[in-house]
């Protein structure tokens, strides 16, 4: 994970090599523009409990305020086709971010196909996922997870959007 | 992970996604001013090769919880009278950032006692002995007050002297407080920006303080024993050289009320001395060395020991006086 600076830096570097590249970079850039098709979007926020106009107990989701050892944020990725055309094969994969563990059961997404992994290489199904302490394999712990994919089986139409979500705690 | 335009346009097919090792979790939890950095990957295909598209980084920072354990170390058994006893409690920085605690204690008035012990000082026990000892640090507030990082703690002595005319199993309580230097409260009251590195300071669960009490009690009874030697060397001196001879002995003695069951006492031959045989005694009475008939023995192994049964003591017993005698070898 990289600061601010470290990401200006490297935008500086990034132009330099750009220089170096450029007759490559003339030749891609065309088709791999045009190829940009999807935008991702991460947000984190937070849930908070509310009396709705109907005088309900309801749940929103509300701008990260404050996060302590504990707190729940709500991670949320959208995914926005920008190309004319359909996208296919569409995989949103996440790290859960260092100093933070999975929340059991939180991961949702329309349409998707969700699997895991304990180790950010090999993902499974929840109930396939396995474990390995002290040589012992065993299925592996909601709070064991390092990372959550999400595979979409139907294709983007050109505009469309769809956002999966899960939560995790502060640790 | 940042990924610029131009690094994802030479970067392969499929970006690894970055795991971070699972940080061992610690009570307090993540440091206050850690940032928490969340990006996305997707990939996808558009009638070819399968491509990488990646998200913004959302950074989180944690914010500062504010929180204490105070706890003590049981009740200190005491006798009346008795000058700088100590109460041994523990200050733990259970928030995620380093704090400094303002100490206080308190013995006069705490509800639910026998005795007002008289507070003397607050001591660091810098020695970890639990007890006040020559090492330990006199603590002043605003001069040494405890700068403590996320889960650590600091053993502290709340001295007192006991009053003179305590009865016996009366307990009487003297309580230690520690308060967050940066705010205490409600859970949730806000510091803002004064938490570790300006980030935002909450108070935890614990309201940022701790008060707990200690108890003394005063003893039913106590067992004392005083040990004295004489040493006779060949010369008819009294240097400990090879061959001189040394004369103890133990008063001991029961205050209080109450009986010591079956108190036997026991004292091994020291290192480098030999027993001298037939010179067990007690109150004046020669015990045989072998286990027979009467209430004292010595014996060889694993240790060499002297052994005497005393039977069931009580104040009214008296004291009991023991003798003994070994040769340096």
């Amino acid at each position: 994970m990289k600061s601010r600076a470290t990401s200006d830096e490297r935008r500086a570097v990034s132009q330099k090599g750009l220089m170096a590249a450029v007759t490559l970079g003339l030749c891609l850039s065309a088709s791999a523009r045009a190829q940009n098709c999807i935008e991702l979007t991460t947000t984190a926020e937070s849930e908070q409990q509310y009396v709705n106009e109907q005088g309900k107990k309801a749940t929103r989701l509300v701008p990260l305020d404050k996060p302590v050892p504990g707190s729940e944020v709500v991670w949320t990725i959208t995914a926005k086709n920008t190309c004319a055309k359909a996208v296919e094969h569409v995989v949103i994969a996440n790290p859960v971010p260092e100093h933070m563990t999975y929340v059991a059961s939180s991961a949702m997404g329309t349409g998707t196909d969700i699997t895991y992994s304990v180790d950010g290489k090999e993902f499974k199904a929840a109930a396939a996922l396995t474990s390995t302490h002290d040589g012992a394999v065993q299925p592996a712990k909601p709070d064991e997870y390092r990372a959550v994919r999400w595979s979409y089986a139907a294709s983007f139409a050109p505009g469309s959007t769809a956002f999966v979500r899960y939560r995790a705690r502060v640790d | 992970m940042v990924h610029s335009r131009w690094s994802w346009l030479f970067a392969g097919l499929l970006v690894a996604v970055f795991i971070a090792a699972p940080a061992a979790v610690r009570a307090a939890g993540t440091n206050a001013g850690t940032s928490i950095q969340g990006t996305a990957q997707a990939t996808y295909t558009f009638g070819g090769p399968t491509l990488t598209a990646t998200s913004n980084t959302v950074t989180v920072i944690v914010a500062e919880i504010l929180d204490v354990v105070v706890t003590v170390s049981g009740t200190t058994p005491v006798s009346a009278g008795e000058t700088r006893r100590g109460l041994v409690f523990t200050i733990t920085n259970t928030g995620n950032g380093t704090e400094t605690f303002d100490l206080g204690a308190m013995s006069a008035g705490i509800v639910g006692d026998d005795f007002d012990p008289t507070l003397v000082d607050i001591y660091f026990d810098t020695d970890a002995s639990n007890d006040l000892s020559p090492p330990d640090t006199l603590y002043v507030a605003g001069s040494n007050d405890p700068a403590l990082a996320p889960d650590t703690a600091v053993r502290v002595l709340v001295i007192n002297d006991i009053p003179a005319n305590v009865a016996n199993t009366a307990r009487g309580r003297s309580q230690l407080t520690a308060r967050a230097r940066t705010g205490t409260g409600t859970p949730g009251s806000l510091f803002a920006t004064q938490g570790d590195g300006g980030v935002d300071a909450l108070v935890g669960t614990s309201g940022a303080q701790g008060i707990v009490f200690g108890e003394y009690v005063a003893a039913r009874m106590q067992v004392a024993a005083v040990k004295t030697q004489t040493i006779v060397d060949p010369a008819g001196g009294s240097r400990p050289v090879a061959g001189a001879r040394i004369d103890y002995q133990i008063v001991v003695s029961v205050n209080g009320s109450g009986t010591a069951p079956d108190a036997i006492f026991s004292d091994t031959i020291p290192a480098y001395t030999t027993y001298v045989p037939g010179t067990l005694a007690l109150n004046s009475t020669v015990l045989s060395d072998i286990a027979d008939g009467d209430v004292g023995e010595f014996v060889s192994a694993p240790d060499s020991q002297v052994r005497i049964h005393l039977g069931d003591l009580t104040q009214a017993s008296g004291p009991q006086t023991i003798r003994f005698a070994v040769t340096i070898n």
